[in-house]
């Protein structure tokens, strides 16, 4: 783990840009997932709404946490040197 | 989570249970970046093991996939793996399947309630799973006895053949990505299927892929990508039609794709590193191997429903059973994931350096 960990530092350390994606997304990922567990009980009592438009927000929640969770774990696997065949190639 | 005042289809969620859901959404996403489709066939049965009805495990397991499916496909689009034009094609007749499939699921559960709908699900599973999985095995089998596993290009089945082969005036497509050039009419019930199986339960992709593969001749990594696209568009319709109904587990939902989307972006590099026959042997040991989870699962359902007097004894063990087959499932199919991917890491690291210290 202690080793990973110092990989995933000295690649954060020489990349600045991926730095500052993976801490933007990771904080935000964070965020998300704090108020998530913090509001679960309202969040599904309105989620199972089935008046109005409330059959819309699951949709909706989904595909906010996947975009940014989701560029989060893209983030998080760079950081670690887990990339495509293509992408090492190039490097 | 604290108590929670909710609906009675949905259950108490705990530390324990969303630990659980965690880690089956991280090993189902890996499945799914990697062939495609697949982790929705394992989380199913999770989320029924943890007391979630049929309907309420497949809604919310929907609702997760779509986006999912979504970050998966953007990934290998990037690989160049994506038929999109194949994969809108496949969708909008898979989108048919999906409303149809998904009213009745709605019928079943509002007739039959929680045990009729949970053996609804799994009986469909089982006949699926053992019809399509047995069909990839005996493919993997072919290639490992011919040695025809290690070629990168696949040869297209007899039947993609003639498919391929057929002229219907008006109605052929080409397909750049996927190189085939068949007719329109060929597709729709291949994609009708598609759809009405993943709204049953929400494991379409175990009829697309393995169509798309031997029914219209696809290379398997494009299959397997292209799936993506048909999961998102069709996820998204079943999605919108259980939430109409009231029937999905956001929380549920949201603890997986937090899991999953760590495991669909790690599936999706994978499938830059290894041969296209390690595609097809994930999906057919998985797929057998959760098939027997659910035929152990079925008696337990046929008691709730008073067809069958099983002692409450016999009931848990079976339901341990198949709970320890489904992780065993899970567990095989990552490490083959895993393995291969390793290996053609190594392998191709290895290519790298003979290439750097090749002289010029």
């Amino acid at each position: 783990m202690w080793l990973i960990g110092r990989q995933m530092n000295r690649r954060l350390k020489a990349d600045p840009e991926l730095r500052r994606r993976f801490f933007l997304f990771g904080l935000s990922s964070i965020a998300l997932y704090t108020l998530f567990f913090l509001y679960s009980q309202e969040l599904l009592v309105i989620s199972s709404r089935t008046d109005g438009a409330y059959f819309l927000l699951p949709v909706v929640i989904v595909l906010l946490f996947s975009f940014v969770h989701g560029g989060f774990t893209n983030y998080f696997w760079r950081a670690l040197g887990v990339r495509s065949k293509m992408a090492m190639g190039k490097r | 989570m604290g108590e929670l005042d909710i609906a009675p289809h949905f259950i108490e969620l705990h530390g324990a249970n969303v630990l659980f859901l965690f880690l089956v959404g991280f090993v189902g996403g890996l499945v799914s970046g990697f062939i495609g489709s697949g982790g929705a066939f394992v989380l199913t049965p999770a989320m029924m093991s943890l007391g979630v009805s049929g309907v309420v495990a497949v809604a919310s397991n929907i609702c997760h996939k779509f986006p999912k499916a979504m970050v998966g496909a953007v990934k290998r689009h990037k690989y160049g793996q994506v038929d999109i034009k194949l994969g809108l094609v496949m969708a909008a007749a898979a989108a048919v399947g999906v409303w149809f499939g998904a009213d009745i699921q709605h019928r079943v559960h509002q007739a039959y309630g929680h045990a009729g709908s949970s053996l609804y699900v799994s009986t469909f599973f089982v006949l699926v799973l053992f019809i399509v999985g047995g069909f990839v095995a005996h493919d993997v089998w072919r290639m490992i006895r011919t040695g025809s596993k290690h070629v990168e290009e696949e040869r297209a089945s007899r039947l993609a053949r003639w498919i391929q082969s057929v002229e219907i005036p008006g109605t052929m497509m080409y397909f750049k990505i996927a190189k085939v050039r068949v007719s329109f009419l060929f597709i729709l019930p291949l994609g009708v299927a598609t759809g009405m199986l993943a709204a049953t339960i929400a494991v379409g992709g175990f009829i697309g892929v393995p169509a798309m593969i031997y029914v219209l001749g696809v290379h398997s990594l494009v299959a397997s990508a292209t799936e993506l696209v048909i999961a998102f568009v069709m996820g998204m319709g079943g999605a919108i039609k259980y939430a109409l109904h009231g029937l999905v587990d956001i929380r549920l939902a949201l603890i997986i794709l937090a899991g999953s989307l760590f495991g669909i972006q790690l599936g999706a590099i994978g499938t830059t590193y290894v041969k296209p026959y390690i595609i097809k042997l994930v999906m057919a040991v998985i797929m057998l191997i959760v098939a027997v989870s659910r035929i152990v699962e079925i008696p337990n359902y046929l008691t709730e429903l008073n067809i069958l007097h099983l002692e409450p004894r016999t009931m848990g063990f079976l339901h341990g059973a198949s709970f320890a087959l489904m992780i065993m499932a899970l567990m095989i199919g990552a490490f083959i994931i895993i393995g291969a991917m390793v290996r053609g890491h190594r392998e191709h690291k290895l290519s790298l350096k003979a290439a750097e210290q090749a002289p010029e």
